[in-house]
């Protein structure tokens, strides 16, 4: 997957330009800033924890990137594999992961409270995923999000998260077999709700 | 695909995530992934026999190193202590904070706390966040600072922009979309920019403050932005009311990732009450941080060049007639307290010139209206009593005072006499960054004075000062406040000397 329009220079010749330039560094930095963060943010739903996990990946891109070799995909899915990994450890810890769900019980009890004073629920429908994510593990979560948000092919995902194909996918059946009790009731009343619109 | 696929596909479709990257963390960021590869070039093996290899260079153009054999072992021998050396971490201890702080050429600050939209209950309560820049060295700052509106539209957030560029303050009215100038003396600049930095060390002090590290305890390690920090949790509490701290702290570089507050009044919740997000220090200041511009749309309401001179203002309390007024303080390395200050009865003019023609340094303090005899140092264990209702907040202050004063010197400005007394403790004082204030111990004179009330005062602006920031601060605000500059005779070595000589005699009496 290429980031918007072909660059003039590419990550491949910016990584071999890295190892001795800052400003190599600077720039491959400045090219996968915004889709790591905004993966960060989706995983995470919290900006300020995904700030801290983008900067731990970027860290470690510094830290590795001498020894780095590869093409621009290949940095786009390492980035991509040290962020899932970064966001599966901060979510594993137990205590943190049963917070994280009380806070988004309350942040959809919140949102459910003020979708009644106005005619936009966009707050309700981001708690309710992100409550009905988190009831994943964390190695789902990543392949549900990698595969519906960042809308990238299995054989991509399958590259992040250390797997095949096949195997991510009957993963991914199973999450959704697990989202749908969640979300069922609410997609079909969205579907009542769009019929009766028209 | 599948109709849960379609299903769920056709929710997140709807789900608008917050996702846009702040270009703040990004440029910060950046920063910090620059800094990283230097030091890791630094660290790699090769600059390492490099660095020594130059320094064995420089042994072996000495004289008494003749042979190469003696040059080669010399410069291994650096090699090897530069390497030992190099990976021998330094331990700071939360107490360092504070004079980490002081010590920095720029510091950059993120909070967060709460703030009543009400006058009754703790639960109307709103968040406010605020940002600043300081550049101690140039007396530059900008800083973000929220507040609650009160009269019309009370309880709305308003955000100020202040930027000082070190010769000019402008003030960013978002409300009216305009900005005014003031022109700062260089030493109001340089004060004004120390300042900010204290107050935020006295907002934080309970947490870092001396002593205060050996209340927390370290329960975890956690990264932030890729940085290793210890987390550590406290707790002090007095007849139900507390004070509770997680801290994030890096023992290796003395930094601060994070910090949580949480109070809770006597019969209260805790309730988080402020928190830092980020606090940084000597790192590169945003290109224009602080440019004195409008912004595009807004409207001046004066100019640099035509902006009035800001004077120096007291604050304090009036009492009927009798007002007391006192100026920022400057604390000393043995605990004694340099205060400015004067009072008069308005009925009756400025005092006369006769009252402060006797005084001597060391002396007694001359009789004003109302005489601040003596200083009660507040720490946050006090400040605890006071919410615990244990001691009464408004409540007369202890006498006799744990801090005694004694004359220092006067100043003179538009015909204004300003007295500056020195307060000695008694005893052991606390140490600096544990005091969050000083109430003022006054008296009224003469004794036999009929008053109905009593006045209430406490020291709002203190400041650590040693040998090195003694002129610039303490002599600095002597000259401001003075048609002829800072007394000759007042130097950090006299005050320190005077300050053993009061203490002698009190130890004595």
């Amino acid at each position: 997957m290429k980031l918007g329009s072909e660059p003039a220079v590419t990550d491949e010749q910016l990584i071999a330009g890295a190892r001795n330039d800052s400003a190599a560094v600077a720039e491959l930095y400045r090219r996968h800033y915004g889709p790591v963060f905004r993966y960060c943010v989706h995983r995470l739903f919290d900006r300020s924890v995904a700030e801290d996990v983008t900067s731990t990946v970027f860290l470690k891109m510094v830290e590795n990137v001498d020894r780095f070799r590869g093409d621009d995909e290949d940095l786009r899915r390492w980035l991509f594999t040290v962020a899932t990994n970064a966001a599966n450890a901060y979510l594993r810890k137990r205590a943190r992961r049963k917070r994280l769900l009380e806070a988004a019980a309350r942040d959809l009890a919140a949102a459910r409270s003020q979708a009644g004073h106005g005619p936009d629920d966009g707050a309700e429908r981001t708690a309710e995923l992100q409550r009905a994510v988190w009831t994943l593990k964390p190695r789902d979560q990543a392949i549900i999000v990698l595969r519906f948000v960042e809308d990238m092919k299995l054989s991509e995902i399958a590259g992040i998260v250390g797997s095949s194909p096949s195997a991510v996918q009957k993963r991914l059946s199973r999450a959704l077999g697990r989202l749908r009790a969640w979300l069922g009731g609410r997609t079909r009343s969205n579907a009542r709700k769009e019929a009766g619109d028209v | 695909m599948s109709e849960d696929e379609r299903r769920v596909r056709e929710f997140i479709r709807q789900v608008r995530f917050d996702d846009e990257p702040d270009p703040r963390h990004r440029d910060r960021l950046q920063q910090r992934l620059v800094q990283a590869l230097d030091r890791r070039r630094e660290r790699s093996p090769a600059a390492v026999a490099i660095r020594a290899l130059r320094k064995g260079a420089r042994i072996m153009n000495r004289n008494y190193v003749k042979y190469p054999a003696a040059a080669a072992a010399a410069a291994l021998a650096v090699a090897i202590v530069l390497l030992i050396n190099g990976t021998a971490p330094k331990a700071y201890a939360m107490s360092d904070v504070p004079q980490l702080l002081r010590g920095a050429k720029t510091v950059h600050l993120r909070s967060w706390y709460y703030q009543q939209t009400t006058p009754s209950g703790d639960r109307d309560r709103v968040k406010l966040t605020a940002e600043a820049w300081f550049d101690l060295d140039k007396g530059r700052y900008r800083k973000i600072v929220p507040s609650v509106a009160d009269g019309e539209g009370a309880g709305s957030v308003k955000q100020q922009v202040v930027v000082c560029d070190g010769r000019v303050v402008m003030t960013v009215d978002h409300a009216d979309k305009s900005v005014s100038y003031e022109k700062l003396t260089p030493f109001q600049a340089r004060y004004q920019t120390r300042a900010g930095v204290e107050q935020f060390l006295r907002r934080i002090g309970h947490a870092f403050g001396p002593g205060q590290g050996d209340l927390q305890t370290k329960v975890a390690q956690e990264t932030i932005e890729g940085k290793q920090y210890d987390v550590y949790v406290g707790e002090m509490t007095r007849g139900g009311a507390g004070i509770r701290f997680r801290t994030w702290f890096a023992p290796a570089t003395g930094d601060i990732g994070r910090l949580i507050v949480w109070t809770r009044q006597a019969k209260g919740d805790w309730l988080e009450y402020m928190g830092l997000d980020s606090v940084e220090r000597d790192v590169p200041l945003p290109r224009g941080a602080f440019g004195i511009e409008p912004p595009a749309g807004y409207t001046r309401r004066n100019t640099p060049e035509t902006a009035p001179v800001r004077t120096l203002k007291p604050s304090g309390a009036q009492l009927g007639q009798l007002r007391l007024a006192t100026f920022p303080s400057f604390v000393m390395p043995d605990g004694s307290v340099i205060v400015c200050w004067y009072s008069e009865d308005l009925t009756a003019g400025p005092p006369r010139p006769e009252v402060f023609r006797s005084l001597k340094p060391g002396g007694p303090l001359p009789e004003l209206p109302i005489v601040i005899r003596g200083l009660e140092p507040i720490t946050v264990g006090k400040l605890l009593d006071y919410m615990a209702g244990i001691v009464a907040a408004t409540g007369p202050a202890v006498k006799p005072p744990q801090y005694v004063g004694r004359h220092l010197a006067t100043t003179t400005r538009g015909g204004r006499v300003h007295e500056w007394s020195l307060y000695v403790p008694v005893s052991a004082a606390p140490p600096r960054d544990a005091i969050s204030t000083y109430r003022c111990v006054h008296e009224f004179t003469p004794r036999d004075r009929r008053v109905g009330g009593t006045i209430h005062v406490a020291l709002d602006m203190l400041m650590p000062v040693g040998a090195e920031d003694f002129d610039p601060f303490v002599r600095g605000q002597m000259a401001e406040l003075s048609d002829t500059g800072a007394p000759k005779d007042v130097t950090f070595e006299s005050v320190v000397k005077l300050s053993k000589t009061i203490r002698a005699t009190l130890e004595g009496e």
